[in-house]
Order: structure tokens, then C-alpha cells, then sequence
């Protein structure tokens, strides 16, 4: 099942954002996100285990540069969606490879496919929320939101290090 | 966490920086997905894994190379770990022959889980510790790590030789009976000497032949009395005589052989001890029977070569280890210096046969000699010769040893050759 998924999502992760270059007649992005996808689909036949975190990022980046000329931001940030499921498809069922019985593996995959769904609804509603309601805001009250996002985001993962390492002390 | 928490972090910093810096909302928005990702693995977050684990071991003393089977069991005493990698580390010197280490798993609160894999290694003993253990969640970002003692010993014994019981006699024996000779005469089968008779002598004993030829005496043949005898074994573990080719170790024969010899004088009811005498000293304290057997193999299982100033030369062995005039074996590849250690030992008494390793013989057959090395190993043969001669004037029994002939026709060669010369010294 997984692997049925992983396949799914990475094609459709390149088509979305290849289509999303084409709404734009940009013709190179197109091919780069095929290729990509391509490229993509063999690691994980093959089972390369580091390439498709590279090939992911690689996505994120061309799906942050469709967005430069944003003739459809919605299908940029589907196509962006179906790469983080993909990534994670990739690693997930390189990983699920390892678990051993054959019954905890099964039980394994059946709560991460339900909980990405879920994980990925929450993100496509909040995101597509966020794409389609759109309110002016001036500088200084954007700069002071994306300060504190900022913040909070940085606050967050000092904590999350700083109790790594606490524990790694300990 | 792992890396792929810092790839998410990473990109989401990127989305949201070049939203703020090109005002775009919607590469804002490119960051909610991995956000909501974050948060969601972060919801599912590991607690350290709380396992309780042993490990089962099919025999516990085996000697080299006897494949081992060792089964480790994991429970989870804890929540319910999603996936969790199990990782049995193993002492370095054993190898893997069969199954694995390490499982990746998912454990639900009291479930179990068996890890098999078949060992083997070289001699040594070997002291199993924790198992660890590293949990996630199904996204892979946070990890939490935890480790159970999973404790187990394995003993591998010196392979043995073959050996059959060996010619000893120490000038002093024990009360029972045994096959050592004891100068002595009593009940026994070999003869010892004939006396006139005594009141209480039984009839059966007396000597017809020398009767008859005296007018009116009777005369008896006493027998030699066998008993046991005090046996210390010294295995000499200095550095400065361990010779290392590849695989094969002198010091190896001479733990092969000092459990040989422990073997035989074990099995004729002696009371044995055994010494490690090199890096520290490590004793087995005289005893009899088949729990000393393993306690002098459980001796020599832990023994290795080592170097330590204060036992440089054979001066400080602890002869009040050993009871006066008994039999001491020493296994030794030896140093010119031992020779006066020796002579002064065989002075106090003690019967003492060297099995001696031949360091030169073995290098030699390690790497073949060109025609100057040739010569060279003459002339260090030589002086070897010189120095277990010198060795062997003192009455001290003498095996030079060439590791590539089995040590059984070596012993009973010389020795046979030998104890006439023991005999005349003594």
C-alpha cells in the first residue's frame, strides 16, 4: 500500500508542479519537475535511501520559484503537499522494509497512512484557507506578525535542542 | 530529533523568510504543510522507551570458534512504541556468524520481541552488557533513545591438545593415592626394596628367593607407594616473549598447552594450581577434581599477554603459592635471564619441568628465511640451545617445544631421555 502511495504522490507531486509551470509558459520549470519526478520514482525503486530527502527539497525549491510568477499558487501548493507526502512515503517505507514481524509492520503502516491523511487534510485546509482569504495588512503589522512567527518558530526549536542535549548530558 | 526535523525547520525558515522579504503570501503559506507536519509528529512525540530485556545463552563455555546461540528477549514495560530499533551490541572480538543485532520493531505495552543470532570467537571471556534502544514516531522526526541491561557471560576455553599423562616426580607427594611414585614404601606394584621381615609383614610379600639364601632369615619385598602430588602450573605471560603472526600467537600454544597439562594432572587426582604470571598475576589456588578444571580453564580463558615493570623477569614469583618441594610446570617461551630464576628454584627443592615454546621455530615457519636470516636463526638457535643446556645442568626437565609438532611425541621423547639425568642430580 505504501509503496502503491509513494509512487502516486510522487508523479503526482511533479505533474501539479509541472502544470503549475505551464500555466506560466514556463516550459524549463516543466521539464525540470518531470525529470525531478522521474528521477525521484527511480531512487525509490531502487531504494536510495539519502536522494529522495534531495530530490524533496529540491521540489520545495521549485515550488517556491512557480510561485515568483503565481498564476496558480493553489496547484504550487498541492503540488508542494503531494512532495512533503512523498518524502515521507519514501523514507517511511524504507524504514517499514526493517520492521520485523510481518504482522507489526502491517499494523505499522495502517496508523502512519491514516495519520499522514489526517496530517495532510489539517495542511491542505489550513493552507488553502490561508490561499483563498486574503486581507491587506500594511508593513509594520506584517513585519511585527512575521517577527513573532519568527520567534516563536526559533523559541521552539532552542527547546526542542536544548532538551536534546540536556538529555544527551544526563 | 533527526535530520529530517532540520530539513523541515530548514525550508519552512525558507518559505517564510522569502514570503516576509518578497511580501508574498503565498510562499507564507508554503510553510503551513510543514508546520502542520512538524506539529503532528511533535503531537505523537516518543516518551523514553521503558524495556526490560534478557538474554539466553545456549552454552555458556564453549572453546573457539563453537558457534553460540544467543537469543535476546525485549519487553516493552512502557507505552506503546511505534517504531523502535533494538541494537545488541557485541563484545569486538566475537563474530556474527548467523542471524543479527539489531531489529527494528513496534511494541505494544507488554509485548514482546526475540532477537536470535549465532556467535563465535576466539578464546577469551566475554561479558554481554545493556541493549539499546532508539523510538520514534511514524514520521521519523523525534527520536528518544533508552537502554536495558541485558547481562550474560560467555567463557571460550583454550582449544585442548592431546596429551597423555606425563612421567612427574616430585621430590614430595600427599597423603593419598595416586600414580606419582613416592619414595616411599608401602603398598604399591613397583618395587622399592627388600628388608628383612617384621612381625605383621603379610606372607604374601615375602621374598623366597632372598630368603633361601640366607640361613635363618625371612626376607620382604616392600613395594614403592604411588600417591598424588601438588602440581603448580605457571604460564608465562610477559610481553617481551609473545610472539604475533597474523592469526597465530605463541602465547596461544602455551595457554593450549598449560590446559593440557592442567587436564592430565587433573585427571590422575593431583592437586593442581595455576599461575598467569606476566601483566598481573592471575591464580588458580591448588585443588583437585572437575571444578578446579574449570576454574584453571576459566583462568587461562581471561589470560593475555601484558607487560608490567614489576614482573619483567621471573624474580618475584610467589613461591609460597606453590608448597614446598613439589612439582612446578612452567609453560615458557623463555629469557636468558630465567635461567638463575630457575636454578635457584630447583635449588629450594621443587621439581620443576619447562615446556618451552620455540619463539625462533615458530617465527621461522611464520615467514620463510632468506639465506642471511638463515643464518641469523642458526645462530639464535644456538644460543637457545646454550641456554636450555645451561637450564637443563641445573636438573631441570627441559621440552623444547616446535610449535609444529605436536607437543604429545615431543614430551614423552624428552622426557623419557631426560629423567635419567633428573634421576642422577637428585
Amino acid at each position: 500500500m505504501t509503496r502503491i502511495f509513494e509512487i502516486a504522490t510522487v508523479a503526482l507531486s511533479s505533474l501539479l508542479l509541472a502544470g503549475a509551470y505551464a500555466l506560466q509558459q514556463a516550459w524549463l520549470g516543466s521539464i525540470a519537475c518531470i525529470v525531478l519526478g522521474v528521477f525521484w520514482s527511480i531512487f525509490n525503486l531502487r531504494r536510495v535511501k539519502r536522494l529522495p530527502s534531495l530530490c524533496f527539497t529540491l521540489m520545495a525549491f521549485l515550488a517556491a520559484f512557480s510561485l515568483f510568477n503565481p498564476a496558480a499558487p493553489l496547484i504550487s501548493y498541492l503540488g508542494l503537499c503531494a512532495g512533503l507526502a512523498a518524502w515521507d512515503l519514501s523514507d517511511f517505507a524504507f524504514r517499514l522494509q526493517a520492521i520485523e514481524p510481518p504482522e507489526a509492520a502491517a499494523r505499522l503502516e495502517k496508523l502512519h497512512l491514516k495519520r499522514l491523511g489526517i496530517t495532510l487534510a489539517i495542511g491542505l485546509v489550513v493552507g488553502l484557507a490561508g490561499l483563498l482569504i486574503h486581507f491587506e495588512l500594511r508593513f509594520i503589522p506584517e513585519f511585527l506578525l512575521a517577527l513573532l512567527a519568527f520567534i516563536a518558530l526559533a523559541v521552539a526549536i532552542r527547546s526542542l535542542i536544548k532538551k536534546k542535549q540536556d538529555e544527551i548530558g544526563r | 530529533m533527526t535530520s529530517r526535523f532540520y530539513r523541515l525547520v530548514s525550508l519552512a525558515f525558507f518559505f517564510l523568510l522569502c514570503g516576509v522579504a518578497l511580501r508574498g503570501s503565498a510562499l507564507v503559506m508554503m510553510a503551513v504543510p510543514l508546520l502542520v507536519y512538524l506539529a503532528a509528529a511533535a503531537l505523537h512525540r516518543p516518551s523514553p522507551p521503558k524495556l526490560s530485556a534478557s538474554r539466553s545463552l545456549d552454552r555458556a563455555k564453549v572453546i573457539p570458534n563453537t558457534p553460540v546461540e544467543v537469543t535476546i528477549t525485549v519487553r516493552n514495560e512502557g507505552e506503546f512504541l511505534e517504531e523502535v530499533e533494538i541494537f545488541a551490541p557485541l563484545p569486538h572480538e566475537l563474530s556474527l556468524s548467523d542471524g543479527k543485532v539489531a531489529q527494528s520493531t513496534s511494541l505494544l505495552p507488554k509485548e514482546e520481541s526475540q532477537i536470535g543470532a549465532v556467535l563465535a570467537g576466539p578464546r577469551g571471556e566475554y561479558l554481554f552488557g545493556e541493549i539499546y534502544a532508539r523510538a520514534g514516531e511514524t514520521f521519523g522526526v523525534f527520536v528518544e533513545r533508552g537502554e536495558a541491561p541485558a547481562a550474560a557471560s560467555l567463557v571460550i576455553h583454550p582449544t585442548p591438545l592431546r596429551l597423555k599423562p606425563l612421567p612427574i616426580r616430585p621430590p614430595q607427594t600427599r597423603g593419598f593415592a595416586g600414580p606419582i611414585p613416592s619414595r616411599q614404601g608401602g603398598s604399591g606394584v613397583d618395587f622399592f626394596l627388600v628388608r628383612e621381615y617384621q612381625p605383621g609383614d603379610p606372607l604374601r610379600q615375602i621374598n623366597w628367593k632372598v630368603s633361601a639364601r640366607a640361613e635363618n632369615d625371612l626376607f620382604t619385598t616392600i613395594y614403592e607407594q604411588q600417591r598424588i602430588a601438588d602440581v603448580g602450573i605457571i604460564l608465562d605471560s610477559r610481553m617481551q616473549c609473545e610472539i604475533r603472526f597474523k592469526d597465530d600467537s605463541l602465547f596461544e600454544h602455551s595457554v593450549r598447552a598449560a590446559a593440557a597439562l592442567s587436564e592430565i594432572f587433573l585427571q590422575d587426582g593431583n592437586r593442581v594450581g595455576l599461575l598467569v604470571y606476566g601483566a598481573g598475576l592471575s591464580i588458580a589456588f591448588p585443588g583437585m577434581g572437575k571444578i578446579q578444571r574449570e576454574r584453571i580453564l576459566q583462568v587461562l580463558a581471561r589470560a593475555e599477554p601484558g607487560f608490567s615493570y614489576a614482573l619483567e623477569k621471573l624474580d618475584y614469583l610467589p613461591t609460597r603459592f606453590f608448597p614446598s618441594r613439589s612439582q612446578i610446570v612452567l609453560v615458557s617461551p623463555l629469557l636468558s635471564d630465567d635461567v638463575q630464576v630457575l636454578g635457584f628454584l630447583r635449588a629450594r627443592g621443587y621439581a620443576i619441568l619447562v615446556i618451552s615454546p620455540n619463539p625462533i621455530r615458530f617465527e621461522a615457519a611464520a615467514s620463510p628465511a632468506t639465506s642471511a636470516e638463515e643464518l641469523a636463526l642458526r645462530c639464535a638457535q644456538a644460543e637457545r640451545n646454550l641456554m636450555l643446556n645451561a637450564l637443563r645442568r641445573t636438573g631441570v626437565q627441559v621440552v623444547d617445544w616446535d610449535v609444529n609438532i605436536p607437543l604429545e611425541t615431543l614430551v614423552r621423547s624428552t622426557l623419557n631421555l631426560s629423567s635419567h639425568l633428573v634421576a642422577a642430580i637428585q
